[in-house]
């Protein structure tokens, strides 16, 4: 420093404060000879070696320009989801049939618990539509009657309640077999289906024990005391509706709705295959109103489904019917108000009669 | 300027780092660079490593800090341009925040100091008696400036480690020289007044 700039210096100084300036300026920290030359060195190294210089400087860099990186990185990737979750979120508002396509989707994915509780759930559904579907009978005398003979709508044989209309009578479905019954010069009446011969819509497959059978029957079920030397009871069919050949009494204007009546089916056979069907039915008591004509038993035939013959079993009206395709069978009613049909393909006339006479 | 730099290498010693440097030029371009940091290299030793040991008062810590400087003074010295201001500005603007760093990082500076981890001190123009005598007056000053505060103690090291002008101080603390000149003024005073209360 020249003498100019020290007299520049310590003339800006306090009169009391040039002593210790002048101390300060004449005594100072030297470095070694050795650290001087040490670091001169060190310094033309790093100056002899750009490629050394760079990499280190890349080295102390990288960590900072790769976490900057990620940092990045990361921002970049939230602020792509965040985008999407928001448009989603608008299509899904302001799009019905994007909510639409998305529940169907999230409805494939619903899984059931288990297979045994998605078939019991499938159990369930059938047994409260078959519930449902089931008719009852509505009155205190059949409800007694209908035990056991519950009438289902979905099998063959089920039987509708009447409609309000009273001539509505209910049919049942005629089967494979089913054989109209008529009488010589007599027409069916219009509306009436011709009764058949038997029950085919019940087989002989369903049938139960005489024991059995009474017990479900609210009924007393009545047997064939005579039967005709070989025959003997295979078994009681209790159908769940009306019988084919009586399931179309006529019925008097204004007369109560039918009910489903209690119905019996003995099956008798032998060893030749002759076979011989009793039925029985026992009507619901019915509430005439005055002057009203009581329901006709008698069984309308066809002139061209075979012949018929008024005959009397045990002092009541019957009906002897020859059946052109085949068999006999008689049709009658008995003191205690049951209707019986009695249904052969071998027996004659007497023989049937006679087998007639000794139902009790 | 390239003669004065040559003129001045002639004179170093034939030493291996200058032949090491003459063989090896990596850059023909920052030949003449390197020669003329050597030159300042020279120049602003003593005084760098003066103004470091003012503030920190560790030989060691003194030796490390000044290779930092220089070291970082070498990496960014081809952007140093005599447009934007004098070369010492420039060069005690990096030693100024490198030892504010070193500083900072170590937190509240201690308040005593070991005399025996000092620098070696030098004493100009004066006689072997007198100048032990200085040299431990001195060394008591160095102790006195731990209590000023860390304005205070950056001026009187600037000032007195490096001949630098007030207006240059101003420059590297961001500072006015008026300012400057204050503190300059309360440093000492804060000072005498500590010698003369241990009596000189």
């Amino acid at each position: 420093m020249s003498k100019q700039d020290f007299h520049e210096i310590s003339d800006k100084l306090e009169p009391e404060d040039q002593a210790i300036a002048d101390l300060l300026r004449r005594v100072s920290f030297t470095p070694s000879p050795t650290y001087q030359a040490n670091l001169w060195n060190k310094l033309m190294h790093y100056q002899s070696r750009p490629n050394e210089r760079s990499t280190r400087m890349f080295s102390l860099l990288s960590p900072y320009l790769f976490s900057k990186a990620v940092r990045l990185g990361l921002t970049a990737a939230v602020s792509s989801a965040l985008t999407v979750i928001i448009v989603l979120s608008a299509t899904l508002i302001f799009s019905p049939q994007a909510r639409a396509q998305v529940q169907q989707l999230i409805a494939r994915f619903v899984e059931v618990d288990s297979p045994e509780a998605f078939l019991a759930d499938q159990i369930k559904e059938q047994q409260a539509a078959l519930e449902a579907n089931k008719v009852v009978a509505p009155t205190e005398d059949s409800a007694a009657a209908s035990k056991g003979e519950t009438l289902d709508q979905n099998s063959e044989n089920s039987v509708a309640p009447a409609p309000n209309n009273p001539a509505a009578l209910p049919t049942l479905p005629d089967s494979k077999d089913s054989q109209a019954v008529g009488g010589a010069g007599q027409a069916a009446p219009a509306g009436v289906d011709l009764p058949t011969s038997s029950n085919n819509s019940v087989h002989l497959s369903d049938s139960i024990s005489l024991e059995e059978a009474q017990s479900r029957a609210s009924f007393t079920i009545h047997t064939i005391t005579g039967l005709p030397e070989g025959y003997t009871l295979q078994g009681v069919v209790i159908p769940p509706g009306l019988p084919n050949n009586i399931s179309n009494l006529p019925q008097p204007a204004n007369a109560p709705l039918p009910v489903a009546p209690a119905v019996a089916t003995l099956h008798y056979g032998n060893n030749s295959g002759d076979v011989l069907i009793l039925s029985q039915m026992e009507m619901p008591k019915l509430e005439l109103p005055a002057n009203s004509v009581a329901p006709q038993v008698l069984l309308p035939v066809a002139k061209d489904k075979g012949k018929v013959q008024d005959i009397t079993i045990n002092g009541q009206p019957g009906q002897y019917i020859e059946i052109n395709s085949g068999g006999h069978q008689l049709h009658w009613q008995d003191a205690g108000g049951v209707i019986y049909d009695l249904m052969s393909s071998t027996l004659d006339q007497a023989t049937l009669i006679r087998t007639a006479e000794s139902v009790k | 300027m390239k003669a004065k730099i040559n003129a001045y290498l002639k004179k170093q010693p034939k030493d291996m780092s200058v032949a090491l440097l003459r063989s090896k030029l990596p850059y023909s371009k920052s030949q003449v660079d390197f020669n003329s940091f050597e030159l300042h290299y020279r120049h602003y030793l003593p005084k760098i490593f003066n103004y470091v040991s003012y503030r920190v008062a560790d030989q060691s810590i003194s030796e490390d800090l000044t290779a930092a400087i220089f070291e970082k003074a070498l990496i960014n010295f081809g952007a140093y341009s005599p447009a934007r201001g004098a070369f010492s500005t420039w060069l005690f603007t990096i030693a100024h925040n490198i030892v504010a760093n070193h500083l900072r990082g170590q937190g509240r500076q201690p308040n005593i100091i070991s005399l025996e981890t000092l620098p070696q001190v030098e004493i100009k123009g004066a006689s072997p008696e007198q100048a032990i005598i200085e040299a431990e007056q001195f060394r008591r000053l160095t102790v006195y400036l731990r209590q000023l505060d860390e304005r205070e103690q950056e001026v009187i090291a600037l000032k007195f480690s490096s001949e630098l002008k007030n207006q240059e101080i101003a420059q590297i603390m961001g500072l006015t020289s008026n300012h400057v000149g204050v503190l300059l003024h309360r440093a000492l005073s804060k000072l005498r007044q500590s010698l003369e209360e241990t009596g000189r």
